[in-house]
């Protein structure tokens, strides 16, 4: 509610929020731990640290929003009916 | 993954036909037989990434078909119950490169080997991109973020592809793709962030589209 309340007043006063990159690494390591690459450590780290630091929160959230919507809202292409005949058939040519 | 075999048993067994059979299988039924049961089941997600890669359903069609018959031809190098997936996408990105990208109109919009190398030598350290909204991303609709990876180029494409949907591991995508993980990070990176761009401009697109709906009810 607050983070919220404070970005409404800061659009209000035309406060155009800038928040930087708290720490160099964070981005490397967030993909690692949304592409399941990260260590047990990495997971534990990153699991406190993004709950400690308002910019990391958001971009975590953000990047496993993205990750989500290209998994689950992409509708699979439906394999054509013969593709699987077609194939046999040539080879057993 | 890669096939051990010398040059000649490889062109030898490129060109030996069905019936002169003589490899590990014993029989070319029992070679059939496994071959089926390996890889057949990936056919839903081979289809899928070539349509990702061409897209277009009919050059999708042509290059699965491809893969499977370059699978068969070199069946006797695949080492049975390991990563089948892996191989069948291996053999089809390149099929692809090597049959598919050269022919296709599409222009190579990126550079991405100097943007690779940029991305190497420099931290990363983007910008958050907070005018982009957990909702609005989540809003999208199918269609939407389908055209957003459509626009990607073809490498980002690919990338985005098998990691994401396909979830194959960093190492898996090194080895398909035949780059090193730190090029698999850093393809990885700039990827996402160009597709955050298309995401945001249609997410953007939406808010406004809300907007005047509201506007006129």
């Amino acid at each position: 509610m607050e983070k919220g309340l404070l970005s409404s007043i800061q659009s209000l006063l035309g406060i155009k929020k800038t928040p930087k990159s708290c720490c160099k690494d964070c981005l490397s390591l967030l993909y690692a731990v949304l592409d399941g690459e990260a260590t047990e450590d990495e997971i534990k780290y990153l699991n406190e640290h993004v709950n400690s630091c308002s910019p990391c929160y958001q971009h975590y959230h953000i990047e496993k929003a993205v990750k989500e919507v290209i998994k689950y809202k992409i509708a699979k292409k439906e394999v054509p009916s013969d593709l699987i005949n077609c194939i046999k058939n040539k080879l057993n040519q | 993954m890669r096939a051990t075999y010398g040059k000649y048993t490889l062109i030898k067994r490129f060109f030996m036909s069905n019936d002169m059979y003589q490899g590990k299988y014993g029989s070319k039924e029992e070679k059939d037989k496994v071959y089926e049961k390996e890889f057949m089941h990936l056919l839903s997600p081979l289809y899928n990434f070539a349509y990702r890669l061409t897209l277009d359903e009919d050059n999708a069609n042509d290059l699965v078909q491809d893969t499977f018959l370059k699978a068969y031809r070199f069946f006797e190098s695949y080492e049975q119950g390991t990563n089948a997936k892996a191989w069948l996408f291996r053999i089809l990105k390149n099929s692809f490169i090597n049959d598919y990208r050269k022919k296709s109109k599409e222009p190579n919009k990126v550079d991405y080997q100097e943007v690779e190398a940029y991305y190497n030598s420099e931290d990363v350290n983007e910008p958050i991109t907070s005018d982009l909204r957990v909702d609005s991303i989540r809003d999208l609709i199918g269609d939407e973020v389908a055209m957003a990876l459509n626009s990607l180029d073809v490498d980002f494409r690919t990338i985005i592809v098998l990691c994401d949907i396909e979830g194959f591991t960093y190492e898996e995508m090194a080895k398909i793709l035949d780059i090193p993980i730190g090029t698999v990070r850093s393809r990885l990176h700039r990827a996402r962030s160009i597709l955050k761009d298309k995401l945001r401009e249609y997410a953007g697109q939406m808010g406004f589209k809300e907007k005047t709906n509201n506007k006129e009810s």
